[in-house]
């Protein structure tokens, strides 16, 4: 027996349980494809001042609404003569954290509000899933844009506002896992084990709470991303002339007919950066669970 | 044997020796929309040192109630405890007191399950899980446990010992997910093992391996064994003394070899006759009638309407009647037999 097989036989978990979902993961191709398309992204939106020698709020004055692959402007510009390309780049480093930060804090808050719902149950647990109800019956976007409009237009109102519209979805996603985990023969078997209250929820509830808020979250980043475009579309968003996707959209409406690219470009944008979460998303799906990861 | 620690103590419990376990008048009940469920009523049950006890009944016949109240470990509610005392070796187990119950749970008083595989967190390797539940009981090293842990899985007949504490619980069978527990349970070395139909999700060849055993585990460490089963035949293999359930409540317990040869109550003659034996042929015998519904139980002896003896005074719910030396049945027969000399 050679020293490393000794060694891994002294690991209660080896390390390669985080490899087995890496594996999984990579075999997923899409999901594969989606990482890249965000990480690429991500990365465009960083260097975004280096990748463009234009500046996305000020327009060339000899190059209004310039059609796509035209010498100078790749992706065209816009009915001030913006580059296109320019305000894509720019307006990448809004959408990201319209979609990240909305369900990092959502999720934060739904996980919390999630388990005093579903496994500590009681009154309190009662009280706080029946209130989550009353948020569900009132539309995400009608209720987003009430709260947006109470406290005015700008990022932080659309995050924070997109927060408290997603956090009861999310803890109904905590809750109904740790509602069903809960009940479960191994959760039981803990218990008569001797693992305290604290410990079972640490250890056995938690283990499968957490992947299903990840999975859930990074679909729903997806979903944040159309839903940040349809905040700057209305104007609740950031205000011109920071470059938007959802405004770019709006601004191209009025020269659709003659000049399609203003408002399609941002949008292929916004469906190819969604597509690439719910991609990521899904494979996330199959590499946290060990059921679903190890094909034999 | 390293394994299984300190020499074995006699197996056989000495007569009136202070129990190990004792359960009184447990009472239990359940609300459901159709009325309150009497799941257990009046459950007396003592488990000697050492020794091993069959329960036996059919689904809902308050079985698996029982074992799992021997530790509080129904959620209440659903579940109302109406009544009863836990006594564990000598020790008032109080239902509210946690910090007791986990001292309990575990290493007073061990437990398997039927499904084995669902007992196992799917979202960990076996060996992870056998890691935690030793780190939380002993506070040693896992390095340190680990040859421990090997020779005792091995004990329990897992050739790949090794190779099974890297898999995850659905990459087993059954019937090495119930050896693990068993070992797990081992390990731990509980003065008390319920287990709870242990066997009843495993094919023939794992139940037969896995009745071996835990009677080699009794024979061997002296455990104290509560086997639950509806499967007379599985008791009959290692229970020195067997309780008869039937609608929540002990219908009859004795000697094992006082049941199964001369059965007191109707009910228990019913399930021998009907338990499969190799050598009759013919047509088995099948107990007529369902169980009655545990929401609206009728006045009187449960078994009444099911019983081919019931006569007048079965309209009253009968005591457990002596039958001999450790040995009762709940059933005015005996009171008439004895009436008549």
């Amino acid at each position: 027996m050679s020293a490393a097989a000794e060694d891994v036989r002294a690991r209660p978990v080896p390390r390669s349980a985080r490899r087995q979902a890496a594996d999984a993961f990579l075999r997923d191709r899409m999901a594969v494809a989606g990482l890249i398309v965000l990480v690429l992204a991500h990365a465009a939106a960083i260097l975004a001042p280096a990748l463009t020698r234009w500046d996305p709020t000020i327009g060339d004055e000899d190059g209004i609404l310039v059609p796509p692959f035209s010498p100078g402007h790749v992706l065209g510009t816009d009915e001030q003569g913006r580059d296109i390309l320019a305000r894509i780049l720019f307006g990448a480093r809004l959408a990201f954290p319209e979609a990240v930060v909305p369900v990092v804090a959502a999720g934060a808050a739904g996980l919390v509000l999630g388990l005093i719902g579903g496994f500590f149950q009681r009154v309190i647990g009662e009280a706080v899933m029946r209130t989550l109800d009353v948020l569900f019956a009132i539309p995400m976007v009608l209720l987003a844009i009430a709260i947006a409009t109470t406290l005015g237009s700008g990022l932080p109102t659309v995050i924070l506002s997109m927060a408290i519209v997603i956090t009861p979805y999310i803890a109904r996603v905590v809750a109904t896992t740790a509602a069903q985990q809960r009940s479960a023969p191994f959760v039981e078997a803990a218990r008569c084990a001797g693992f305290s209250e604290w410990k079972i929820l640490r250890r056995e509830i938690l283990p499968h709470v957490i992947p299903a808020v990840v999975v859930y979250g990074t679909t729903n980043m997806g979903a944040m991303v159309v839903f940040a475009a349809g905040f700057g579309f209305l104007g609740l968003g950031a205000q011109p002339p920071t470059p938007d996707w959802g405004a770019m959209i709006s601004g191209g409406m009025r020269s659709l007919a003659s000049a399609p690219w203003v408002s399609t470009v941002p949008g292929i944008a916004i469906v190819v950066i969604s597509l690439a979460f719910n991609y990521v998303g899904d494979g996330l799906r199959v590499a946290l669970d060990p059921r679903l990861r190890t094909r034999l | 044997m390293t394994v299984l620690g300190p020499a074995p103590v006699p197996a056989r419990a000495a007569e009136g020796e202070a129990p190990l376990l004792e359960a009184a008048n447990l009472t239990v009940r359940f609300g459901s929309p159709a009325g309150e469920v009497h799941a257990v009523e009046d459950v007396s049950l003592r488990v000697a040192p050492h020794e091993s006890v069959g329960i036996v009944g059919e689904s809902g016949s308050g079985k698996t109630v029982t074992c799992m109240s021997m530790t509080w470990l129904l959620p209440s509610p659903p579940a109302r405890y109406v009544g009863g005392h836990i006594r564990f070796k000598g020790e008032e187990l109080r239902r509210n007191d946690e910090a007791q119950m986990r001292r309990i749970r575990g290493r007073g008083i061990g437990m398997i399950f039927q499904n084995a595989r669902l007992s196992f967190n799917p979202a960990y390797r076996l060996g992870a899980q056998i890691a935690e539940v030793l780190r939380m009981h002993f506070r040693t090293p896992w390095r340190a446990q680990l040859p421990r842990v090997l020779e005792t899985l091995r004990y329990c007949n897992i050739a790949d010992a090794e190779g099974v504490l890297q898999r995850y619980p659905h990459e087993v069978s059954g019937g090495v997910a119930q050896r693990v527990s068993i070992a797990l349970a081992l390990l731990i070395r509980p003065d008390l093992l319920i287990a709870d139909e242990p066997t009843t999700s495993l094919d023939l060849l794992s139940q037969i391996e896995v009745l071996g055993l835990l009677e080699r585990l009794r024979a061997e460490t002296g455990l104290a064994l509560v086997l639950v089963s509806h499967d007379l035949n599985v008791v009959r293999r290692i229970a020195e003394r067997v309780v008869i359930m039937y609608a929540g409540r002990i219908v009859e317990e004795g000697p094992a070899h006082e049941i199964f040869a001369a059965p007191r109550h109707p009910y228990t003659q019913g399930l021998l006759a009907s338990a499969l034996q190799r050598t009759e042929g013919g047509r088995l015998y099948e107990l007529p009638g369902t169980p009655p519904d545990l929401a609206a139980l009728p006045p009187g002896c449960s078994f009444r309407a099911r019983c081919a003896h019931a006569f007048a005074p079965c309209t009253s719910m009968p005591p457990l009647l002596p039958a001999g030396a450790g040995h009762a049945a709940r059933c005015h027969l005996l009171a008439r037999e004895a009436a008549d000399g």
